[in-house]
């Protein structure tokens, strides 16, 4: 399936997986893989040829990227991988479990379909972010080949300029400088409850909302528009548990938020952290706009350099901790595996993940009608939601592990009452 | 372009119902049926599941090269009985037990129940053949394994007959464990005559009852029976 490549590249590259890509080879199961999609749709039909060409002219500036995962003793280490990626018509479920010898050991996939290009990105290599800036170079390319002049800015990297050594860095352990002391304290939380579809399967639903008046809405109300999302979704999520007549538990939305903004790093790799926004329905019915003021001010408080920093530094204090250090790879991952049963999701009712606008030259917007980002199925999560903007175009995205689309419809259908234009793409049948 | 009556939301050309409330969409101002193109790919992908012949083939060769240097050391370096013999036994034991059933896609399960308990017996044998106990001792193991093995046999013909949710299985198997382990501490005492034994067998079975008592709640609370889907991803 992969060929060989021959093109003298250096030999005997690797890197140490950053501090957030160590816990997921160890919550790597042979039914879910912490795995995410950046979609491009263009305005015209893709040409495989073309992108595969595409695809190969743009491996060797994401050298991060063209790696293959290998065991330690340790720990696990990305290594220079010697094939080729291909690119393969699209499937109707992404994100499925990845495994680490499949696709040429790749640990992306590029799909195409119709006026689609999207990739499956295995969240050990990059973040949402990553992904995007891949797609979107990968994208500008195709384009280029097509005979369409784009200039290399915002996410999409020069092809002429190498990998430098702040985008291939660990940016955690570079800004992991507090003394402060990080208390975990999470409960389990709500779930949604519903019919779980097969493994391996997924319930994809899109709705494109107009980015402008979104935003006068969220204006309005003086939050950001992740805000305004992610007080639409515990909205959402309280009024299914009141409704459900069980005993209330905390609702609770996880928003990853990407550190590059905070501390200016310019890393390919993960740099991302997950803040938690929670309102507990036992202290009373909560109306929108006290949701929208519970998300604000839990956010703020929390999305500052001084408690982001206590944060990293936690997470880095497991992996530099010298007991940890010294267990052997096959027991981490242990370790990890049964910490994942019993926190993450556990302690999550959803998860909304905003790429923001996604930053484009001029010239490659005109082709380009929409982005779509899609986070990893959850396991116990109902519906998880990932957001991304270009051309007015706000696209949320919800991967869904359940048969009912309850939760999308009440959510949506939200907009729909706010006077907002809201157009569904959907998988299923 | 056409919208969703019940939600109010836009839906793709390609849509034949809502994808949030399944409202089918009916136009009848087109009486053709229009093929767009759908915006999701149609094709189910489902990943290869693990190669488990190759692991087999793997452990397989691992155990045979294992017996070949034990078998050697015992003859020409470590000489003294043959202790490579327990060795062999127990290598074979163990690949009836867990290595053999990988080599099939779906081997009988009553194949692998004689296999098992013919593997057992065979090495419980060989040690008796080695050691040379007193009788009473190889009656004592012999009833366990008739009790062990037939408990076995009829939980497996329970399964067989309807697909059981996983709370029914663990009452049956609780179940199972406590009369097994009170008949196999009875038979001990008879054969052996220590009570202590007979005492052992009483308090599994209790522990096993009890443990009982607590999924056939679970079997009936609908609530408790989510909740433990949940928390262990069942």
């Amino acid at each position: 399936m992969c060929m060989k490549k021959n093109n003298g590249e250096k030999k005997g590259f690797w890197l140490k997986l950053d501090n957030a890509a160590k816990i997921f080879p160890g919550q790597n199961s042979k039914t879910w893989s912490n795995s995410f999609r950046v979609c491009y749709e263009l305005k015209e039909k893709i040409d495989p040829a073309v992108l595969s060409r595409a695809l190969e002219d743009i491996m060797p500036r994401f050298s991060c990227y063209d790696v293959r995962i290998r065991h330690g003793f340790f720990w696990f280490y990305l290594e220079k991988n010697e094939n080729t990626p291909v690119i393969m018509p699209d499937i109707k479920n992404p994100c499925h479990r990845i495994k680490f010898k499949e696709n040429g050991r790749f640990l992306f996939k590029v799909y195409y379909h119709g006026n689609r290009v999207a990739v499956d990105v295995y969240h050990v290599l990059t973040d949402g972010h990553g992904g995007a800036v891949f797609l979107s170079t990968l994208v500008a390319r195709y384009l280029q080949l097509k005979g369409i002049s784009i200039p290399c800015e915002g996410f999409v990297l020069s092809l002429q300029d190498k990998n430098s050594e702040e985008e291939l860095e660990d940016a955690f352990v570079k800004n992991a400088t507090s003394k402060a002391k990080y208390k975990r304290a999470d409960k389990f939380v709500y779930h949604a409850k519903g019919t779980r579809m097969p493994y391996h399967t997924v319930n994809i639903t899109s709705g494109i909302i107009p980015f402008d008046k979104l935003h006068e809405l969220s204006k309005a109300k003086n939050v950001t528009v992740t805000e305004f999302l992610a007080a639409v979704m515990l909205d959402v999520l309280c009024k299914k548990q009141r409704a459900e007549k069980r005993k209330q538990k905390e609702v609770s939305i996880q928003i990853p938020i990407d550190l590059r903004r905070v501390y200016g790093s310019q890393t390919l790799r993960n740099f991302t952290i997950c803040l938690r926004v929670k309102v507990d329905p036992n202290k009373g019915e909560y109306t929108f706009d006290e949701l929208l003021k519970q998300v604000k001010y839990q956010l703020r408080l929390q999305k500052n350099e001084k408690e982001l920093n206590m944060m990293i530094t936690a997470n880095m204090g497991i992996e530099r901790n010298i007991l940890v250090r010294a267990l052997p790879l096959f027991v981490k991952n242990l370790g990890v595996g049964i910490s994942f049963a019993f926190t993450a999701e556990q302690t999550t009712s959803s998860l909304i993940t905003n790429l923001g606008y996604i930053d484009i030259p001029e010239e490659m917007r005109e082709h380009i009608e929409k982005v779509v980002f899609m986070p990893a199925p959850g396991k116990v999560n109902a519906a998880r939601c990932g957001v991304s903007t270009v051309n007015n175009n706000l696209c949320i995205t919800f991967a869904n592990v359940y048969e009912e689309s309850d939760v999308e419809r009440e959510f949506f259908t939200s907009f729909v009452k706010m006077g907002l234009h809201v157009k569904i793409e959907s998988n299923r049948e | 372009m056409s919208y969703c009556v019940n939600c109010g939301v836009e839906l793709d050309a390609s849509a034949k119902k809502c994808a949030l409330c399944s409202t089918p969409v009916i136009n009848p101002n087109v009486h053709t049926a229009v093929t767009e193109e759908k915006p999701f790919s149609e094709e189910l992908q489902m990943p290869e599941g693990i190669k488990k012949r190759f692991i087999a083939f793997l452990l397989t060769s691992a155990m045979l090269v294992a017996s070949i240097v034990m078998f050697f050391l015992n003859v020409f370096f470590i000489r003294g009985n043959f202790w490579s013999v327990y060795v062999l036994c127990a290598v074979i034991l163990v690949w009836v037990l867990f290595v053999f059933p990988l080599f099939g896609k779906k081997i009988n399960p009553f194949l692998l129940w004689a296999f098992d308990t013919l593997a057992v017996s065979g090495f419980f044998g060989m040690l008796f053949g080695m050691l040379k106990p007193n009788l009473s001792v190889l009656k004592c193991v012999l009833a366990v394994i008739v009790l062990v093995s037939l408990s076995v046999l009829i939980l497996m013909i329970w399964l067989k007959q309807k697909k059981r949710h996983w709370t029914s299985i663990t009452v049956i198997l609780l179940l199972e464990s406590a009369i097994t382990s009170v008949l196999s501490g009875i038979a001990v005492t008879f054969f052996v005559d220590n009570y202590n034994f007979f005492v052992v067998g009483i308090v599994i079975g209790i522990c096993a009852f009890v443990m009982m008592l607590f999924f056939i709640y679970c079997n009936r609370s609908k609530h408790i029976r989510a909740w433990l889907n949940k928390a262990f991803y069942i």
